[in-house]
């Protein structure tokens, strides 16, 4: 109805709300008997209704089960991704652990190669030796304080500190830091203790070899005789 | 006939039908029963016991992971790093499983084939690339055990390199180590950690809590079978790592220190030396030298005694480096100028307490900068009686002595000071020339840095700032001062302090283009039983127009005449390298030479 409402005015009505069959344009000139009289019930006029465009079902089938396999493939795709994301996580961690690594072993190269000690020796090495004396230039006057010496070859610098110990203990001896970390009340972890028992053998000859075994001085056995609360010990008793 | 058959056939298909029934009957009875059961026992799990038995379930499932945090760095005022954790592996062996194995199969990468390698071999290539004896990697290997260390804390590159070898039974197990690059330096400040990761020594025992950090966890679901659930939930708590500890030392002045403190040790036979070079106006403090240091690295190889910092722990009579409290505190009161004149004996007696002086003189028309110029114990006492033992002692007590000060390093000792009421006859004079009172080498340090920083004392700081995992930085704030003495006596205690070395007895102290000033120390070293040897000191500061650097040097027994015992090279050395180090301009003021003696 409202379709009909719509049209314009001079367009004739359709034979019924949605269909294009025009309605029978009335012809009162057709029953002039009728014109004078009530106005009659008039049946509506039949006409061709023509029926609406069949579509076949086998789209919607198609397009439903297409829709299926498309779900289906979408939930597999994504699956398989995710897990290729797994994957590549897994691997990129490795990655960074790798660099991690490596980025920790070269600063603890750079920072071996930055020890004065290392540096100290690598001077001695081209042949450096320390000033002995120093000057002071004056930017604004142009002048020189100090007693400025050139150094002279072969002058001998301060006493030598060894350089860190990282990286050569390869021996498995029992090591004088378990010593100390015991003597400092700690227990050293079983494990540790059975593993230098495993080991004590093998290297304990080149133990021996690196560094001179630390004598330590076994503890005077005790002489005190107990004196039960007395200043003297008691005479001792016959065994019976 | 015909109904014969009928009826009972009728009958039967009747009780047939009643049997069905109550087949049917007893089977939907049963199953009635049945579903009754699990109905009820649903209701049980379901209604009654949910929450107990889910719990129970997820218990089972659930798995909690320790995230260990890092432990902080320590790092010099340069950034320079003194300590850090990093990976290491120790490399194990099942050696039942490596001496089965007579030969294996190992893949090689350029011919592309597998190649037959035989144990030997292939223990022979294990040991090159941990570049150890064959014998002892095969010694390991071999046993009917299934675990033994082949060895320990190799690097990530030798770990990589074993583990391409492919050599059967040997494993790797990575495990976090402390290491400190720069080793003996610095290692009697920084300190050390046992084999099971407790700190024994140093900052590392004392700054422990801000190093450490908080370990985090992880909590996910697992199956029997240890296959993470994927859709369970995964609860992350991430470890914060611990705090990264910036000190004030420099570690190139700590090093030149420590050469140098080594260098007086042996050239004197001496039992030990130390070294503090302190900056004047923070009090920070830039090296902290001991001798025979400890490297963290190894701290076995040190005797135990040289595993501690002896500039914070060590006690020592200070001697005549103390006369200056004493001048200071006349001084102060007003008693006494550098130039008051005081008519020195060759020996003094005050209270039937005899004092002489180290070297023999006659009477003498000294100044007071000439007492400490030649550092008469004599002329010291004299003057220093015109203060009430409570003086001497508020004094000295101003100064710092018989107080710790407080440095975040174990083990520090405050001395030996006792209250006057506990002074003997003598005491009361000789702790003005730095007997009967006992410092460490940091205390007495900390007295001319006092000096220098025109007469207010700073608490002495080695830690520079802490910054946090997440970036933040926080530097404590420096604490005021305490003001010990007026500036214009500390004024007047550097021109006798230069005056030392430019008329005293240190002219072998000077910096060529620098003022210096400092004063010379010697005291018998109190042992078991007694005295033993002496302890020879020096301490100074420059440059003198605004002293910004103050170097202690303390040698503890040197062997060998003790006049001839001098600290003063090892003195210009250090102050050299420290005002070389940072850029101080040189001294644009002649030098002052207050007159000893008067006329």
């Amino acid at each position: 109805m409202s379709q009909a409402a719509r049209r314009p005015a001079n367009l004739p009505a359709t034979a019924v709300a949605g269909s294009n069959a025009l309605a029978p344009v009335s012809a009162p000139d057709h029953f002039p008997d009728h014109a004078s009289g009530p106005a009659p019930r008039r049946r509506t006029p039949l006409a061709v209704v023509p029926a609406p465009a069949r579509r076949g079902k086998t789209p919607v089938v198609v397009f439903l089960f297409g829709l299926l396999v498309l779900a289906l493939a979408a939930v597999l795709v994504i699956n398989v991704s995710v897990s290729q994301g797994q994957y590549e996580l897994v691997a990129l961690k490795a990655h960074q652990d790798d660099l991690a690594k490596s980025n920790q072993d070269l600063e603890q190269k750079l920072g071996a190669a930055t020890a004065p000690q290392n540096l100290v020796e690598r001077a001695k090495g081209l042949g450096m030796v320390p000033a002995t004396s120093m000057g002071q230039i004056n930017a604004d006057t142009g002048t020189v304080s100090g007693n400025p010496q050139p150094a002279k070859a072969g002058t001998e610098g301060l006493a030598v500190i060894p350089p860190a110990a990282i990286d050569t203990p390869a021996e498995m001896a029992p090591s004088n830091v378990d010593a100390a970390a015991a003597a400092a009340g700690n227990d050293v972890s079983d494990n540790a203790a059975a593993t230098r028992e495993a080991v004590r053998d093998t290297a304990a000859k080149e133990a021996a070899r690196k560094i001179p075994a630390r004598k330590i001085p076994a503890a005077p056995a005790a002489v005190t005789p107990d004196l039960h609360g007395g200043s003297i010990p008691a005479p001792s008793q016959k065994a019976s | 006939m015909a109904q014969t058959p009928k009826k009972p056939a009728r009958s039967r298909s009747g009780t047939l039908q009643a049997m069905g029934r109550n087949r049917i009957r007893l089977g939907l009875c049963a199953m009635l029963v049945l579903l009754l059961i699990i109905a009820g026992k649903l209701f049980l799990i379901q209604g009654l016991d949910a929450g107990g038995l889910a719990q129970a379930a997820e218990k089972q499932r659930t798995v909690v992971q320790t995230l260990p945090a890092v432990r902080g760095k320590i790092v010099d005022s340069e950034g320079r790093v003194l300590a850090e954790s990093i990976v290491r592996y120790n490399i194990t062996v099942s050696p039942v499983n490596n001496t089965d194995a007579d030969t294996y199969q190992h893949w090689n990468a350029t011919t592309q084939k597998w190649d037959e390698v035989a144990r030997d071999d292939g223990l022979r290539q294990l040991s090159g690339a941990l570049g150890l004896p064959f014998d002892a990697v095969k010694k390991a290997a071999t046993g009917t055990g299934n675990f033994a260390y082949i060895t320990k804390n190799v690097s990530p590159a030798v770990e990589a390199k074993v583990m391409a070898l492919g050599v059967p039974g040997i494993y790797s197990e990575a495990v976090s180590r402390r290491v400190y690059p720069m080793g003996a330096v610095g290692g009697n400040i920084v300190g050390f950690l046992g084999q099971d990761g407790t700190p024994l020594a140093g900052l590392e025992l004392t700054l422990n809590d801000k190093l450490k950090g908080t370990p985090g966890s992880r909590t996910f679901q697992a199956g029997a079978n240890g296959i993470i659930i994927p859709t369970a939930p995964v609860e992350t708590v991430p470890p914060v790592d611990g705090q990264t500890v910036k000190l004030t030392i420099n570690q190139d002045i700590q090093y030149y220190a420590q050469q140098a403190a080594e260098q007086q040790k042996k050239h004197y036979t001496a039992q030990w030396a130390t070294i503090v070079v302190v900056e004047a106006k923070t009090g920070k403090l830039v090296a902290l030298a001991d001798t025979s240091p400890v490297d963290p690295n190894d701290p076995g190889k040190s005797a135990a005694a040289d595993r501690g910092a002896r500039s914070v722990s060590a006690v020592v009579e200070p001697g005549s480096t103390d006369k200056i409290i004493t001048a200071s505190a006349v001084m102060d009161k007003g008693l006494m100028t550098p130039l008051s004149h005081v008519l020195v004996p060759p020996e003094y007696t005050v209270d039937g307490q005899t004092f002489t002086d180290a070297f023999p003189h006659g009477t003498e028309q000294r100044t007071l900068a000439g007492i400490i110029g030649e550092s008469l114990n004599t002329g010291t006492v004299m003057s220093g009686q015109k203060l009430t033992p409570q003086e001497r002692y508020d004094y000295f007590r101003k100064f710092g002595v018989g107080q710790k000060t407080g440095i975040p390093l174990p083990g520090e000792s405050p001395g030996i000071f006792a209250t006057p009421d506990q002074w003997d006859g003598r005491q009361q004079y000789t702790i003005l020339f730095g007997q009967g009172v006992a410092q460490t080498p940091l205390q007495t340090a900390m007295v001319y840095q006092t000096i220098a920083n025109g007469g207010v004392r700073l608490k002495p700081r080695l830690v520079d700032s802490y910054t946090s995992a997440d970036g933040t930085v926080d530097t404590p704030r420096q604490e005021p001062g305490i003001k010990v003495i007026s500036p214009q006596a500390a004024q007047q205690d550097r021109d006798m302090l230069e005056s030392v070395a430019t008329m005293g007895d240190a002219p072998d102290v000077k910096i060529p283009g620098y003022r210096v000033g400092g004063k010379t120390g010697t005291a018998e070293a109190p042992a078991e039983g007694g005295l033993s040897g002496y302890t020879s000191s020096f301490i100074g500061m420059a440059p003198m127009d605004d002293p910004r650097y103050v170097v202690a040097i303390t040698v503890q027994r040197p062997q060998g005449l003790i006049y001839g015992v001098t600290q003063g090279y090892t003195f210009n050395d250090v102050m050299g390298q420290v005002l070389r180090t940072f850029d101080v301009p040189p001294s644009t003021t002649p030098p002052v030479k207050l007159p000893q003696f008067y006329k």
